[in-house]
């Protein structure tokens, strides 16, 4: 569960995200949509404790800077989050231990999932911006998050990987974990969204459930609210 | 060529008006003149004082230009091995070399852009007048040729370094047979030179210096003949300036000839080394965090040896120590204790060359390892305390700490006949605090600006807090003689209780730092 509650965040006058309000519960897929600069990743950012706002976030009811929410979250970032001198393997090695977890096999099914698996031993500096994008993705999952971010998961990614990633917010839906996940890729998320929250300058100009779209395309969704004018929006919820 | 004239007119250009649109720049540029203007007109001593009348020998000067000038071309020229050197931008290769343009054209832009450059980047020198004036009596023209020594020596480094790069890029044989080569010239006159100042008798020091104006040493690669050539200029041997200044065309019209003739296609050779350069400017930009790694690292055993929660943080930094090849003393390090010592013996007084490693150790401490951290995610989103995290974080430094301050001062037992075990164990104490202070300064600095902000602003608050928080210890280093009339052994032990109390206030004043990444990536 996910609750951002009248969320600010201003950089000095620049006011990037403006009373942002939304929950997503357990086992919803969200999609965070909108044009660049709308402030998806500031949102994401607030989200994930790294950047200082006004109001309130809980994780599965604790605040977000809380540990115990951080150990419950699980945050792909926008550009690949690896380190140069660490192998694959490495990686998710430190990631469990710096989260005292231990290795239930979870390691190994991710590297295997993502063919990642043949390169255990390679240093992070030598993956493509493909490969260091999948193994960003193998360490925010290592730890069996119970709410994931994922932040423009599919920049890089090969079709192999865009497939296992979109079967994977499959399973975390399934499994019960709450999934918000901000893309350009709207074709992507089409058919497994619960609800759209789309943003424009800041703040939210639609809300939109999977059910209530009135036949609509996320696409169609898209455009008509970020570029057709107010009475595109008709059947939003603008919060 | 009217439109590289064009290009490099607006570029000249636009960085003025860079300036004007940007006061803060603009003024640290005339602040960093005023300070050379300063020092030049401050800087000279008074010659009528009687105490000053005498200059140290010049010859001691001409050896510390052989050794600055050594030193830059070994530094630059390794470079060739690993991704050469490149006189040109992301922007030139991308624009200049797919335009319908001479390769050797724009290989004579990017040289005489590249020259440009390796003048600014001398422009330290011109800060050294003070002492350099003090101590030898050097003259503003003086100093100006040294700079335009230094410059000539990086501009032949670079060029060497990117033929080096050329020649053995594709092919690992190569590459191990001109290292060979490399290493093998080096070593060869560190050899002569130490035999020479080992065999027969005399005051070390005076050898060393005496070894600076020996003729076979004019032959050391790049420095040995700037050094003649600036040596001779300054002592108004202007047949032996003008000479080397033929060499120095010499070697750049046969550099010409053989990247430009041997191997008329030289924009791959360029094109590693600008990307690597440019991909380093843009992680900057993007507040990513850069590996100085080897180019073939050696991966070794694998895993983590230990580490739960924070302490993971540690493990992993040894780890990517030992795949850097990084041991306690890294060149930078090796190179301070060089010269630590090298002053202690030449000034004959500890206290002088402690207070010399100090200083260099404020330019030499790093940030460490915790500083690439904050650029990640990871030290925020992993759920343990953030002061816990920051102490785990900072903890590689210390091992190399103490490493680099016992082969620094146990010399000093041995040359001192004052220094005894507990002094030269105060003084690696006093060592080490210094070096937390810094650290605590360093992690100050990311407190207030992170890691956005004008780097060349940046640099001049991190000194002045240097050297602000200093003086602390440097009064409490003082106050046990002039008070009590204690030992030398009590004074830098009360410098190095200071040093401890304030570089743990300044961790504990920024034990947050890790709570958002906001302070860190602005």
């Amino acid at each position: 569960m996910l609750k951002v509650d009248h969320v600010t965040k201003k950089y000095g006058k620049l006011v990037a995200v403006n009373d942002v309000s939304f929950a997503i519960g357990g086992g919803e897929i969200a999609v965070l949509l909108g044009p660049n600069g709308a402030g998806k990743s500031t949102v994401i950012k607030c989200i994930t404790g790294l950047l200082r706002f006004d109001g309130e976030i809980l994780i599965d009811g604790e605040k977000n800077k809380s540990l115990e929410a951080k150990r419950r979250l699980g945050y792909v970032p926008e550009m690949p989050a690896v380190y140069d001198m660490l192998t694959v393997g490495e990686h998710l090695d430190f990631m469990l231990r710096a989260y005292k977890m231990d290795d239930d096999g979870t390691a190994q099914q991710l590297l295997q999932r993502f063919e990642l698996l043949d390169k255990k031993d390679k240093l992070g500096k030598e993956l493509s911006k493909g490969m260091q994008q999948k193994l960003s993705i193998c360490c925010a999952l290592v730890h069996r998050p119970t709410v994931v971010i994922f932040d423009e998961p599919m920049v890089g990614l090969d079709p192999h990987a865009i497939k296992q990633l979109k079967d994977m917010f499959r399973e975390l839906k399934a499994a019960g974990a709450t999934v918000l996940i901000s893309t350009h890729m709207l074709d992507s998320v089409e058919d497994y969204w619960d609800r759209a929250y789309i943003m424009k300058d800041g703040a939210f100009c639609a809300e939109k459930a999977a059910d209530d779209t009135d036949g609509q395309s996320l696409e169609d969704l898209f455009f008509a609210l970020t570029e057709g004018g107010a009475d595109a929006a008709e059947g939003g919820d603008p919060s | 060529m009217s439109a590289l004239l064009f290009l490099t007119r607006k570029r000249l250009k636009n960085r003025c008006k860079e300036l004007v649109h940007h006061p803060g720049q603009l003024l640290l540029v005339l602040f960093g003149i005023a300070i050379v203007v300063m020092i030049i007109v401050v800087g000279p001593r008074n010659e009528t004082d009687p105490a000053f009348a005498l200059y140290r020998p010049r010859q001691e000067l001409n050896a510390i230009i052989f050794l600055l000038y050594a030193a830059v071309f070994v530094l630059t020229a390794k470079g060739g091995f690993v991704n050469g050197a490149s006189m040109f931008s992301m922007a030139d290769v991308n624009l200049l070399f797919t335009a319908p343009a001479k390769s050797r054209t724009l290989l004579f832009f990017g040289l005489f852009s590249q020259m440009g450059r390796s003048l600014l980047m001398g422009l330290m020198i011109l800060y050294q007048f003070g002492w350099a004036h003090q101590q030898y009596g050097i003259t503003v023209p003086e100093l100006l040729m040294v700079l335009l020594g230094y410059a000539i020596t990086v501009f032949l480094s670079q060029m060497l370094a990117m033929l080096i790069y050329s020649f053995t890029a594709a092919d690992d044989r190569r590459c191990r047979i001109v290292k060979a080569v490399f290493w093998g010239v080096i070593l060869a006159f560190a050899a002569a030179a130490a035999q020479k100042l080992l065999a027969g008798e005399g005051e070390l020091l005076t050898k060393a210096v005496a070894l600076a104006g020996e003729p076979w040493l004019r032959f050391f690669p790049v420095a040995g003949f700037v050094q003649f050539g600036v040596v001779g200029a300054m002592d108004g041997a202007w047949l032996t300036a003008l000479a080397m200044a033929g060499l120095f065309v010499l070697c750049i019209a046969l550099y010409l000839v053989a990247v430009s003739f041997l191997n008329d296609d030289f924009y791959e050779d360029v094109l590693k080394a600008t990307e690597v350069s440019f991909s380093a400017v843009t992680a900057r930009k993007e507040g990513k965090a850069q590996e100085l790694a080897p180019r073939n690292v050696k991966v070794g055993k694998t895993g983590l040896r230990g580490g739960a929660g924070a302490s993971a943080f540690y493990y992993k930094h040894l780890l990517e120590n030992r795949r850097s090849r990084f041991f306690a003393m890294d060149l930078g390090s090796l190179i301070i204790a060089v010269i630590t010592v090298a002053y202690a013996v030449f000034f004959k007084s500890y206290e002088t060359a402690f207070a010399m490693s100090a200083y260099m150790m404020m330019i030499n401490i790093g940030t460490g390892r915790w500083a690439k951290e904050l650029l990640l995610p990871y030290a925020y989103l992993v759920p343990e305390p953030p002061f816990k995290k920051l102490v785990f974080m900072m903890l590689e430094q210390f091992p190399a700490l103490v490493v680099q301050s016992l082969v620094t001062f146990i010399p000093f037992y041995f040359i001192f006949d004052e220094v005894d075990i507990p002094l030269a164990a105060m003084l690696c104490a006093a060592r080490i605090c210094f070096g937390w202070l810094f650290i605590g300064v360093n992690l100050l600095i990311q407190r207030i600006f992170g890691t956005g902000g004008n780097r060349s602003v940046i640099v001049i608050v991190y000194f002045l807090f240097c050297m602000l928080l200093s003086v602390p210890a440097v009064v409490a280093a003082v106050l046990p003689q002039a008070l009590f009339a204690q030992s030398i052994t009590v004074s830098f032990l009360a410098m190095s209780g200071v040093n401890l109390l304030l570089g743990t206030g300044l961790v504990f004043i920024c034990r947050n730092v890790l709570n958002d990444a906001q302070l860190n990536n602005r």
